[in-house]
């Protein structure tokens, strides 16, 4: 006989701070995969006896750039992601759990039939917060820069809040120094915010209906123009391009601004404070953990640096910090790499040594204000 | 002083949906199966057995076997063949077909719930799609899940009652009024009344009985007056709504003249009745789709109005909480007798507000589930227990900065949102309520100046008496023991019928919006006395 005696659900706790500062760490600010969720569980009573029942997952300690990485490699990695847990009642003690035992959730094991409804309802929370992730309209207005296919875009959306019944979202994407506007009837932010691969997983293929899209304003002024003037008749069609010319000089403005932002460094696509490193400030000890995103301390040398103290880590570091490494590129092309690259990749928001070396190949060096200079 | 044209102030959006596809490939939903299963079989290198498909739809084989040949025994259940051709890989248009093939209506791209399915399978065109994906899908919106097996004792579907093959659709709907965001303070009643503004047209074509016959359902105005602005549409809608028609055309043949028919009620229609029941279904998918935009203050950035409610004059404000978005929440500032409330909601209640109950539950038929209630917290509530004295949409609310300020020290139930500790959230709050109640300031110093208006009556030119007078439904203004000027005032004020100015003027004695602004007791000094 099992009675439940309290269900708390799993539940979104919150993702990337975007109110302190939203430009602190650009890349992370609406990634999926870096929202924290609070882990549910069910309380019940099984022939007088309490048990408690959760579903450990194994990046729920992670935060956010470690784990949105874990998360995308999830399925590369042999271990079990999530196991189910059952903390039986130790003695007499009512809320005393100490003895945990845990199961894989392929093996048959007691509550299956509750672990699938705790699972079901977990999908179900994940889901929703995946979705708000992916409209616009629950953020007003977004901005946000990538460096997609080795070009650094800068995009902004916003809704068209002038005409709601329509459903339209409007969508600038400036990269190599022009600005792309379109509007589509589906938000489209999270379709360059996010990697291809990313964006699928999670949300399947984009079905958005790109209804107009112009690359300046001058197709914008023509039509404008060629609305006959003083007849009441063309009221509406004069209101509604003055409305788009209107939308697309703010967003231009907007991300000039985001353009400036980037240069002086009051935005950042991504801080090294998103690692979250014991002792933040020291680049020495940022570096080691920058080594660890890219799977590349093999290639430095540097295997189990973060162990040590942090003043033999400094040594140790030293010692191997001069040495360049070369990598070969997908492309068949070679590249030297320093650990300082590394670093300044990273800040760049790219995330694999391959996509560090065609940046420093195309561009000779691992700086946005370089980047910028080429293609702005 | 009629400046403003409403001729031409429309907006039209048009979908032209595509001759169906008539031509069928397969003779029987058998010879459909049988292909594609040899087609997934060639494809994954293997043998696909019938027992194996039987198995994933979890019907007994033997009755599955008779189901796909058709000719002992059918499936009753439409979703039961939907399943099927998820998954032996076949796409939208095949699945249709396979529909059609067994008598089951097509899945219809108005119909949300089918439009769903219909994403599912156009996803990845030749790769099956697995059942539980689909109700994944239709889980997230909250359809029910596909119904696969047959129960006993149910009636066969409806739908194959039609005598007609639809061949096309044909919809088109005109927003009217784009003027009206020119200004949006000067006829606050009218901005977000959608059905004063909207005409629809729906159209579908049939063939049957050797003709081609057009069917539409459309609305006429009936006393349409081409010189009138947007103002005098919208005031004139309300008191002569618009008259729904019923249209058969049926285009001429060699031997037959083209015939027009035009009926008021469906009953009348006879033989098309059923086409039409199908068009008002799609008419009313739409009109749906366009009022839930209009109900969601997301798609509006912030909306602010002003109205009597329960006799006592309110201006309210909603926003989204775009700061901090996974809370999910709306706020909305109500001003009534000198007090600002901040109401934190779980869904937009603006337009619960802004229509009357009657209306509000005309076009979304449901209730208005929130009220305005400065209902004290009780010792329960404030700590976080509910003891469903609250509304339902009501998450929090507050009557002061302080009220906010001390909530730091309640313990609620938000949800655990560790990033941001209760201060930052209080913060957030306070923010909004500082920057709501200004924006509301603005607005009654707006309508006290005559920059706002609740309802503008130099707007409506020079017919305006004429328009008041049918407005509260009388002869003219000099009736029901009211001065004319009395009459102005309340139409201004946006009431709706004499004996609301009779209560109003019960409670208050004064109708002119400007004096009631300065009045002691819409500042909420009365209280105090």
């Amino acid at each position: 006989m099992i009675e439940i005696l309290d269900i708390s659900p799993y539940k979104m706790i919150g993702f990337y701070n975007n109110y302190d500062d939203p430009n602190e760490c650009l890349s992370l600010l609406y990634d999926p995969y870096s929202v924290q969720f609070m882990r549910g569980s069910v309380h019940l009573k099984d022939n007088g006896l309490e048990r408690r029942l959760n579903i450990l997952h194994d990046d729920e300690l992670e935060w956010g750039i470690m784990k949105s990485k874990s998360s995308l490699t999830k399925e590369k990695r042999v271990s079990v992601s999530k196991l189910y847990c059952i903390q039986y009642e130790e003695g007499d003690k009512q809320y005393a759990f100490s003895d945990t035992k845990s199961y894989v959730p392929d093996q048959p094991c007691p509550y299956h039939e509750l672990f699938e409804e705790m699972e079901l309802q977990e999908e179900a929370e994940r889901t929703k917060a995946f979705a708000m992730l992916n409209d616009s309209r629950n953020f007003s207005k977004r901005i946000s820069a990538k460096i997609i296919d080795n070009e650094l875009h800068i995009f902004y959306e916003t809704y068209n809040y002038d005409k709601p019944e329509l459903e339209e979202y409007y969508l600038m994407d400036y990269y190599h120094g022009t600005y792309h506007f379109s509007i589509a009837d589906k938000s489209r932010f999270m379709m360059l915010y996010l990697t291809p691969e990313k964006y699928e997983k999670i949300y399947g293929k984009c079905n958005a209906v790109i209804k107009e899209q112009y690359d300046s304003l001058e197709p914008l002024k023509k039509f404008l123009a060629d609305i006959p003037k003083y007849d009441y008749e063309y009221d509406e069609d004069r209101w509604t391009v003055r409305q788009k010319i209107k939308t697309f000089r703010h967003m231009q403005k907007e991300i000039d601004l985001m353009c400036t932002k980037l240069k002086f460094e009051r935005a950042f696509i991504r801080s090294i404070s998103c690692l979250w490193v014991p002792i933040p400030g020291i680049e020495f000890i940022e570096t080691v953990y920058i080594l660890k995103y890219y799977d590349a301390e093999k290639e430095f040398n540097c295997t189990g640096l973060d162990d040590l103290v942090w003043e033999e880590m400094s040594v140790e570091y030293y010692n191997r910090s001069k040495k360049r490494k070369e990598f070969h590129l997908s492309d068949g092309k070679r590249v030297k790499l320093s650990l300082k690259d590394l670093y300044h990749g990273f800040e760049l928001g790219l995330d694999t040594i391959d996509e560090i070396g065609q940046f420093l190949l195309k561009y000779g060096k691992l700086s946005i204000r370089k980047c910028l200079k080429q293609t702005c | 002083m009629n400046n403003y044209s409403n001729q031409v102030a429309t907006y039209s959006k048009e979908e032209i949906i595509p001759e169906a596809f008539e031509e069928t490939n397969y003779a029987s939903f058998s010879e459909l199966y049988r292909d594609k299963i040899s087609q997934l079989g060639k494809k994954e290198g293997r043998t696909i057995k019938t027992r194996e498909l039987a198995l994933v739809v979890n019907i007994d084989y033997e009755q599955f076997r008779k189901f796909i040949v058709g000719h002992d025994k059918k499936t009753k259940k439409r979703d039961c063949i939907i399943a099927i051709c998820a998954i032996i890989g076949c796409d939208a248009t095949e699945t249709n077909e396979a529909l059609r093939l067994y008598g089951f209506p097509e899945l219809d791209q108005y119909n949300r719930r089918d439009e769903i399915i219909w994403d599912q399978l156009a996803e990845d065109p030749d790769a099956p799609v697995s059942i539980d994906k689909i109700n994944e899908a239709l889980v997230a919106e909250h359809y029910p899940l596909l119904d696969i097996h047959d129960h006993r004792n149910e009636k066969p579907n409806e739908n194959q009652a039609n005598p007609f093959k639809l061949v096309r659709k044909h919809f088109q709907c005109t927003i009217e009024g784009i003027e009206r965001n020119y200004k949006p303070d000067s006829f606050l009643d009218l901005q977000y009344d959608l059905e004063c503004y909207y005409n629809m047209r729906t159209c579908f074509e049939y063939l049957g009985q050797g003709r081609r016959y057009e069917i539409c359902i459309q609305y006429e105005d009936p006393h349409v007056q081409k010189s009138e602005n947007i103002w005098q549409t919208g005031i004139r809608r309300r008191i002569f709504p618009k008259r729904k028609k019923y249209i058969v055309y049926a285009y001429p043949t060699e031997k037959q003249e083209s015939e027009l028919q035009e009926f008021e009620q469906i009953d009348d229609t006879e033989l098309f009745r059923e086409c039409f029941l199908e068009i008002e279904k799609t008419e009313q998918a739409e009109k749906q789709r366009l009022c839930d935009a209009v109900n969601d203050t997301r798609n509006y950035g912030r909306r602010i109005s002003a109205k009597v409610i329960e006799n006592d004059l309110h201006i309210f404000c909603e926003t989204y909480n775009t700061d901090i978005p996974e809370l999910s929440e709306y706020y909305l500032m109500d001003y009534c007798c000198g007090v600002y409330t901040l109401y934190v909601l779980n869904r937009s209640c603006f337009m619960q507000m802004y229509l009357t109950e009657e209306k509000y539950e005309q076009i979304y038929s449901k209730q208005p589930s929130f009220r305005i209630l400065h209902l004290r917290k009780t010792w329960y509530e404030t700590f976080g227990f509910n003891s469903g004295k609250m509304n339902d949409p009501v998450i929090d609310q507050f009557s002061s900065e302080e009220e906010i300020k001390f909530s730091i020290y309640e313990a609620r139930d938000i949800g655990t949102f560790e990033t941001y500790d209760e201060n930052a959230i209080n913060e957030l709050r306070l923010q909004s309520y500082q920057q709501m109640r200004l924006e509301i300031d603005i607005l009654i110093e707006k309508l006290q100046t005559g920059k706002a208006h609740i309802c503008n009556r130099k707007l409506l030119g020079k017919d305006a008496d004429s328009l008041i007078a049918a407005y509260f439904g009388v002869q003219s203004l000099e009736e029901k023991g009211y001065s004319a000027e009395q009459f102005r005032d309340a139409f201004e004020l946006g009431l709706r019928t004499v004996n609301e100015i009779g209560s109003f003027l019960q409670g208050h004695k004064i109708m002119k919006i400007n004096e009631i602004l300065s009045s002691p007791k819409a500042k909420g000094d009365e209280i105090y006395d």
